[in-house]
């Protein structure tokens, strides 16, 4: 029932927006996002982090073809509703000042595209879970097409067909693993159970693939990205980079690693190498960026190509770091996203080189962005840190020469973003950064508060990976048996 | 058959109407049969089967599902033909009547058990639209698409009844039945005149519901005909033309796939691919749904060559889904034409922004068509999928899936550009077509997330 209302609070927020008066429309989802969080702390209290799945409801939906409503979760699950609960209030928040036109129609689909990712991340059924993923792509496609920048209409097209593209493909491989067993279900259990021929394990592997390495995005299916990112009105930005990527990450833990084993054994080294030119591909990029949105949008790339690095090595340390990272990220992300909108109003453009000498006119704005800056590149003490360190390892473990690649990413990283800082905070105030407001008011709390989760997990990571511990051993287990399971039959 | 009985006197008594001068009754009166209809087919039947005029007819599971739909898709019709027709209304009582009777052959030509009543059920589904499609007589497309339906159509109804002919030649005998025993009876292989024989009936019927090879008429014939015909044509038409199809091939072909499974398999990969890429090019909104129409015929037909005993319901839902949405899709193009005279689709530029209530709408049609969850097209794709899939059809399959990824392409397009800024004055709408606007998306959105609904009302 705490699953349901975890899904149902933001939808049903989200139609109450949409019927409400305009002028009451932010007062209403900032409520609702609260009454999520306080939910979610609530169902994070009842928790047992023991491996299990939790809070469950199971019921028949349709039954000729054996799709149940059956939702619940483990640790996994419970990570990444409290990452888009806890997010939400400062995307709601980090759009106070700005005046959008039908705002209720923007916090709507807002809510309505929270509530549609929680349900990504607590479905047990594989024909639900599709249902959400595509649910929570409607409500981004309108937010840019209707409130989006520049070439909206092109940018949303591509945006759309492109991740769409890859989800038709995960449709067919799931309707076939449906059909495996001696009825028609698609409820994980039952796909988990299944043993599927070894040459059989790659179609479905790349079909899954595919549909993530858009979403994350993985180079070379990340051109859809930057511009959507730059072009999308900056809330939805910050939905679609804090939470929606990590739908990506996520369906792989949950639909690839324990499903087909074999296929992620014999093909995890292309993925990994993908991702780790992505990092060096994206950093570089980022490096050569004038556009501050930009930039952060391709440094976006660069990290999720990290973690999905670390999360196909299959180890303890690969998972647990991407747990770690993907949270971090997630605040770090936002918290790029709202200072790249404190400037934009100030500004009206993303160039930084319009930019430059606000430390002067506004020392605590400076200090906000540089810790988060430093988060964003992982220096110890950052939330970031911990996640990074143990993703690294990972890959080392496995591919020493990978994790060189990856870890070079990493360095690019400090220097673009302190090049970018550079650009925009330092130097002498002229022209337009002369009149640069301080940041006061629901801004420098909201940063504030930003501050203090940097920090927090920075120093607690524990707190993170005592909840999702036992669910990635489970993973883990799942896929060592099947493997082992194979290795005996032949 | 009392619900066929009712529809065609209220089709007589609508005429009448027309003589005595009282044009205003035709509609509650056309509208009252079809539900008087529907609540006959509906509350009566009980899972049994009802053999008529010596098993001339048979009325089971598929005719009643079938039907069901076709009544229901035909009342959205004359409701928003009302509107369409408002201030045209010379011969109103007639039209009705005309759609009344091609709803009957609709009934009939789902019900068949005897091959001379599918001649008649198809014969008089289709007279009744060719004097539709040409009933704007001021209008020179109008009349283009009369003449050029009437053409096309003949052709197909000589392959039909050459086809028939053909196999009473080897079965000697209509019934469907006894050419199923007959079939049974030869298992060293079936004549080469039967087979030319259900070649040809499956031409008519590809004729029918507009798939490639046979389509070329169908833009032509939906561009020029009076929109709510239109909408008549690519709704109830194709469903009936669908269901005789399938009744064809599961009462006499079934063991029989090697004739028709390879044949079903080309012509439904070549409507997809021919269906979804002309649509992207067409920059008429009503020649890219006849496109439409086409592609989707094709995603049917991939379900057909898997056939197995669930497939009836799953194509059922499928074509309801699709039905449905191409509904609104007509309902809207109308408005938009009336209100700006443009029949591109550029014309819907403003529609959003001006018309909450219509984009809205148009976006769950629109949606729903390109197979997006929580709409019904979605789960009708899914389904259909999923049953080619389970019948071993894999590579088709795939090819519909990327062509419906196209289909997102130009379906999406248009609900773009609805949201896009652009002047259209508001419009007023009468109750008919804001209730069935209404009654059609809150179906769709309905249908997509409790699927089992349709199965439990349907069967």
């Amino acid at each position: 029932m705490y699953t349901l209302l975890l899904i149902l609070i933001p939808i049903v927020s989200g139609f109450i927006i949409w019927t409400a008066p305009q002028a009451l429309s932010r007062k209403i989802a900032l409520i609702s996002s609260l009454v999520s969080i306080a939910m979610s702390a609530f169902v994070l209290s009842q928790f047992h982090p023991d491996g299990g799945v939790q809070f469950s409801i199971d019921e028949p939906w349709v039954r000729m073809l054996g799709i149940r409503f059956h939702i619940g979760m483990d640790g996994i699950s419970m990570l990444m509703v409290l990452l888009s609960n806890i997010l939400m209030p400062f995307i709601i928040l980090s759009t106070a000042h700005d005046q959008y036109k039908e705002s209720h129609l923007l916090y709507g689909l807002m809510m309505i595209m929270q509530g549609a990712m929680n349900g990504v991340f607590v479905s047990m059924d594989m024909f639900l879970y599709y249902i959400f993923w595509e649910l929570a792509l409607i409500p981004a496609y309108f937010l840019v097409l209707w409130w989006g920048k520049g070439e909206a209409r092109k940018i949303t097209f591509k945006f759309f067909i492109y991740t769409l593209f890859g989800s038709l493909f995960m449709l067919v491989a799931i309707i076939w693993l449906s059909l495996q067993s001696h009825t028609p279900t698609t409820d994980i259990a039952a796909v988990y159970r299944l043993q599927i021929p070894a040459d059989v394990q790659g179609y479905i592997f790349f079909a899954f693939m595919l549909a993530y390495a858009i979403k994350i995005p993985v180079f070379p299916f990340h051109t859809w990205q930057p511009s959507t990112y730059t072009a999308a009105p900056s809330p939805a930005t910050m939905l679609l980079s804090g939470v929606m990527l990590k739908m990506g990450l996520y369906s792989i833990i949950r639909w690839v690693i324990p499903v087909v084993p074999q296929a992620v054994e014999q093909y995890d080294t292309l993925i990994m190498v993908l991702a780790a030119i992505g990092v060096l591909y994206a950093s570089a990029i980022a490096w050569m960026q004038k556009d501050i949105k930009t930039l952060f949008a391709y440094s976006s790339i660069a990290h999720v190509g990290l973690i999905t690095a670390g999360i196909l090595t299959v180890s303890a340390s690969g998972l647990q770091g991407s747990m770690l990272q993907m949270f971090a990220h997630g605040i770090n992300a936002v918290a790029l996203f709202y200072v790249a909108q404190i400037l934009f109003r100030h500004y009206d453009t993303h160039s930084i080189y319009s930019m430059g000498g606000i430390r002067n006119q506004a020392p605590l704005f400076a200090g906000l962005f540089l810790v988060v800056m430093l988060a964003s590149v992982a220096l110890p003490l950052t939330n970031a840190f911990p996640g990074e360190f143990m993703l690294l390892n990972a890959v080392f473990q496995m591919h020493p020469w990978l994790c060189l690649l990856a870890g070079s990413g990493v360095i690019l990283g400090a220097v673009y973003m302190f090049g970018a800082y550079k650009h925009v905070m330092l130097g002498e105030a002229t022209g337009k950064s002369t009149s640069f407001p301080e940041v006061k008011g629901i801004d420098k709390y909201a940063l504030i508060v930003i501050m203090l989760l940097i920090f927090a997990f920075g120093l607690f990571p524990q707190a993170i990976t005592h909840i999702t511990e036992h669910s990635v051993q489970e993973i883990i287990l799942q896929f060592q048996n099947k493997i082992s399971a194979t290795t005996i039959n032949s | 058959m009392t619900s066929v009985i009712i529809l065609a006197s209220a089709g007589i008594a609508s005429m009448f109407a027309g003589i005595f001068r009282a044009k205003n009754l035709a509609l509650p009166l056309v509208l009252m049969s079809c539900i008087a209809a529907l609540a006959l087919i509906m509350f009566r039947y009980n899972g049994g089967y009802e053999s008529l005029m010596n098993n001339m007819l048979l009325f089971d599971t598929l005719s009643h599902g079938f039907s069901i739909i076709m009544i229901l898709l035909a009342m959205g019709v004359l409701a928003i033909s009302r509107y369409y027709y408002r201030e045209n209304i010379d011969h109103l009582s007639d039209i009705y009547a005309l759609f009344l009777f091609s709803l009957i052959g609709g009934i009939l030509s789902v019900s068949y058990q005897n091959l001379v009543m599918l001649f008649i059920g198809i014969e008089a589904l289709s007279i009744p639209l060719y004097i539709l499609a040409g009933s704007n007589r001021r209008n020179l497309f109008s009349n283009e698409a009369g003449l050029k339906y009437f053409l096309m159509g003949s052709f197909a109804t000589c392959f039909l009844l050459l086809g028939i002919t053909f196999i009473y030649g080897t079965a000697y005998s209509f019934d469907m039945t006894q050419i199923a025993e007959y079939v049974q009876s030869q298992p060293e292989g079936l004549p080469p005149m039967f087979v030319i024989g259900c070649v040809l009936i499956l031409g008519a019927f590809i004729f029918k519901i507009s798939a490639v090879p046979f389509h070329f008429w169908a833009p032509d014939v939906y561009q020029g005909a009076p929109t709510v015909i239109t909408a008549f044509m690519a709704t109830v038409v194709k469903v009936a033309a669908f269901g005789a199809l399938l009744r064809f091939l599961e009462q006499t072909l079934m063991t029989q796939s090697g004739i028709w499974q390879d044949m079903i398999t080309i012509v439904a990969i070549l409507t997809l691919i021919v269906g979804n890429v002309l649509a992207l090019y067409q920059q008429n909104f009503k020649r890219m749904l006849a496109y439409s129409g086409i592609a989707n015929a094709g995603y049917v037909l991939v379900a057909i060559c898997a056939t197995n005993a669930l497939t009836s319901e799953y194509i059922l839902y499928y074509l309801a889904a699709y039905g449905i949405a191409s509904l609104i899709a007509f309902a809207i193009y109308t408005i938009v034409k009336e209100q700006t005279g443009v029949d591109s689709i550029d014309g819907l530029k403003g529609l959003f922004a001006h018309n909450k209530f219509l984009g809205i709408t148009l976006a769950i049609s629109m949606l729903s068509l390109s197979g997006i969850p929580p709409m019904a097209g979605f789960f009708g794709k899914y389904a259909v999928f999923s049953n080619a899939i389970d019948g071993g059809v894999i590579w088709p399959v795939i090819i519909a899936v990327l062509t419906s990824l196209v289909g997102v392409y130009y379906y999406l397009r248009v609900m773009a550009i609805s949201f896009t800024a652009g002047e259209m004055p508001k419009v007023k709408l009468g109750t008919g077509y804001t209730v069935v606007l209404l009654v059609a998306a809150a179906i769709l959105l309905l249908l997509g997330i409790l699927p089992d609904l349709f199965t439990s009302l349907i069967a």
